[in-house]
């Protein structure tokens, strides 16, 4: 039976397809959200405990290749990565947009800090943001939430910071400092990462998609998009296909198309999307699809100290961040910069984090656990054409399907300005009183960059508004359009930038 | 030999590996305390990341006979901290997911926690109103 044809079907219910959802069907479109992963209940679903990591990440094969097999951590779910994130919210800076003509490396996104100052501002009183704007900040901003006081952990780390002369702040965190619009305050329990179960973090399906559905959007979830249908003769988009939890195959029609699957799942779509007028990919006359993937390259920074920390009393991360180093500085030979952000963890992220071998010195670093502080070092990544997502030849997902294979190497910029991030971080531990500093893991955070906008649609997929180059009626709004990573955490500015493009796309057309 | 004999083998080498991610000490008898090798061992059974844990044994098992000419369930934790260290560099595919699975199995248990200094999940009795006092 042919479905109705509605004017948005929206991939992925994170927190810019929420938002997409919410600001399109807040303006009487009809919008169709699907999402590959379930509908959660975080007071009962989401209780306290590690386990929720296998409800809320991506398990789904993929494979991971290239010298780095860097591992992004991906969110899925009604909430998408808003369920598991740890609510870090600052904004990039002016010259986060312009890296090519100030520093000579990456590339000038097609917009600036200015374009996207009001959006910031909305998405930061929508979501309740806490915090300071910091001291290096792109502007003096105020947000809408009184700062969380600092933790005890926060406050030794912030003790060494000030004696080398940084200046510690309490950042922007999509955490409730005291209540706001219904929902509560946050009672420091610390495991804002396996879900909050309290409703204080902030998370789209709580503040998007609820009202958007109350405005007549439909949520269809654990529901896989793995088709978008193009009609070669109009050159547009007609819909999706996809595959319910039973293994049923369904349609959907609608007018546009938008794409918020993340920077892994969105190109995988678009690839699998390949037809006769598109063979190398829907979307992809430019060849970008799935080339320049970004990520964060970061180190975890532990210290032991003589009296107890108790560090999982908190907010998981950013009850304290240093800022003082986001600037180029040409002594440490290399460009752009990074921030430090406090991140303690739960014991089994603890362990995982540590990197901290095996046998007798694994279980002693288990015992530190009440006595460790720890820095999360955590700096820009360029984007580099050879980091990409593509099709893997020979493994299949569950539905037949080829999986997303990621292949990675950090530049060697990422790996000096990584570097110099630790060695600060480790710095400053010391000098808060760590009876021990140990480097843990060095990993990559978050995933960018793989469907990167441009006003040349030679070089890029989309347009500043998110808006494919080559197929009018298609969008992405995730932080698959980003040109490059800044040194700070995305999802504020993927959400400021779906916001742009929501705006533009209402402004196109009536529903 | 059928499946039964396979997961009941494979139960026993994973004990002894899973000793060696997290061994006994005078607190505690390691990951033996929560029964890690026949949990790993019914969900290789069950297909849970099968292929990589069924190569790493294997691995595991050539190794334990070249340098020690044991069986992996007889190594002492002397010769299975060494062996842990060569897979660690020879099969590290096999030793991140051994060591990431063993640690989530310990640290599941609230009677570890309490050995590690962990109170556990305060959600119900309303989080941490001393977050910002000194600790103690």
């Amino acid at each position: 039976m042919a479905e109705r044809c509605v004017d948005a079907v929206i991939v992925g219910a994170g927190a810019c397809g929420s938002l997409m959802a919410h600001d399109l069907a807040k303006r009487g479109w009809s919008v169709t959200v699907v999402e590959a992963g379930r509908r959660l209940d975080p007071a009962t679903d989401l209780a306290n405990s590690e386990a929720n990591a296998a409800k809320i990440m991506w398990t789904e094969p993929r494979v991971y290749a290239g010298k780095h097999g860097v591992v992004p951590k991906t969110g899925v779910g009604v909430g998408g990565g808003s369920l598991v994130w740890l609510g870090v919210m600052p904004r990039f800076h002016h010259d986060d947009f312009r890296t090519r003509t100030v520093d000579g490396v990456g590339a000038d996104w097609p917009i600036g800090y200015d374009d996207l100052r009001p959006y910031y501002h909305q998405v930061e009183r929508e979501f309740g943001v806490a915090g300071e704007c910091g001291p290096v900040a792109p502007e003096h901003y105020e947000l809408p939430l009184p700062a969380h006081r600092f933790n005890w952990h926060a406050q030794v780390l912030a003790r060494g910071a000030v004696k080398l002369g940084a200046r510690p702040f309490a950042p922007p965190v999509a955490v409730n400092s005291m209540e706001y619009q219904g929902r509560p305050a946050c009672i420091y329990c610390g495991w804002c990462g396996s879900g909050c179960p309290t409703g204080a973090k902030a998370t789209a399906s709580q503040i998007y998609l609820e009202p958007a559905e109350l405005a007549g959007a439909h949520v269809i979830s654990q529901a896989f998009v793995h088709r978008i249908e193009y009609d070669a003769a109009a050159g547009r988009v007609t819909g999706v296909a996809y595959t319910d939890a039973d293994g049923r195959e369904h349609a959907l029609r609608s007018r546009i198309v938008i794409l918020a699957a993340h920077a892994i799942e969105t190109p995988r779509l678009l690839l699998l999307s390949a037809n006769s007028v598109f063979p190398d990919g829907l979307a992809n006359f430019s060849g970008c699809v799935g080339r320049a993937l970004m990520s964060h390259p970061t180190w975890q920074v532990f210290g032991k100290f003589a009296e107890p920390i108790n560090a999982y009393k908190g907010m998981q991360m950013g009850h304290v961040m240093v800022q003082d180093d986001y600037k180029s500085d040409p002594a440490r030979g290399c460009a752009r910069g990074y921030v430090l952000i406090s991140y303690m963890m739960t014991p089994i992220t603890y362990a995982n984090l540590s990197d901290a071998g095996y046998g007798a010195a694994f279980k002693q670093f288990l015992y530190d656990y009440p006595y460790t502080a720890a820095w999360w070092a955590h700096a820009e990544g360029l984007p580099c054409e050879s980091n990409t997502v593509t099709l893997d030849p020979d493994v299949r997902d569950a539905r037949g399907l080829p999986v997303a294979r990621i292949t990675y190497e950090w530049c060697d910029n990422d790996q000096r300005l990584a570097g110099a991030a630790r060695d600060r971080a480790a710095e400053m531990m010391a000098a808060s009183g760590a009876e021990r500093v140990h480097i843990g893991l060095n990993y990559g955070a978050h995933a960018m960059g793989s469907c990167r906008m441009g006003d040349d649609p030679r070089s890029s997929v989309v347009n500043s508004y998110g808006q494919s180059h080559d197929v009018p009626n298609l969008f992405i709004c995730d932080t698959s359009v980003f040109v490059t990573s800044a040194g700070v955490n995305p999802t504020l500015t993927a959400m400021a930038l779906a916001r742009r493009s929501s705006e533009y796309i209402a402004s196109q057309r009536q529903p | 030999m059928n499946s039964t004999d396979e997961q009941t083998d494979l139960s026993a080498e994973l004990a002894a590996l899973a000793d060696g991610i997290i061994p006994a000490d005078d607190r505690d008898e390691g990951a033996r305390c929560v029964d890690a090798g026949a949990k790993l061992a019914a969900r290789v059974a069950a297909g849970v990341n099968a292929a990589t844990y069924r190569a790493g044994v294997k691995t595991a098992t050539a190794l334990a006979r070249e340098q020690f000419a044991q069986p992996l369930p007889s190594l002492d934790a002397t010769q299975m901290h060494a062996l842990i260290g060569r897979l660690k560099s020879e099969s590290p595919a096999f030793y991140k997911q051994l060591r990431m699975d063993v640690s989530a199995l310990y640290l599941s248990n609230p009677a570890i926690w309490q050995r590690i200094g962990f109170p556990g999940p305060s959600t119900a009795a309303g989080g941490y109103p001393d977050f910002d006092q000194p600790q103690s």
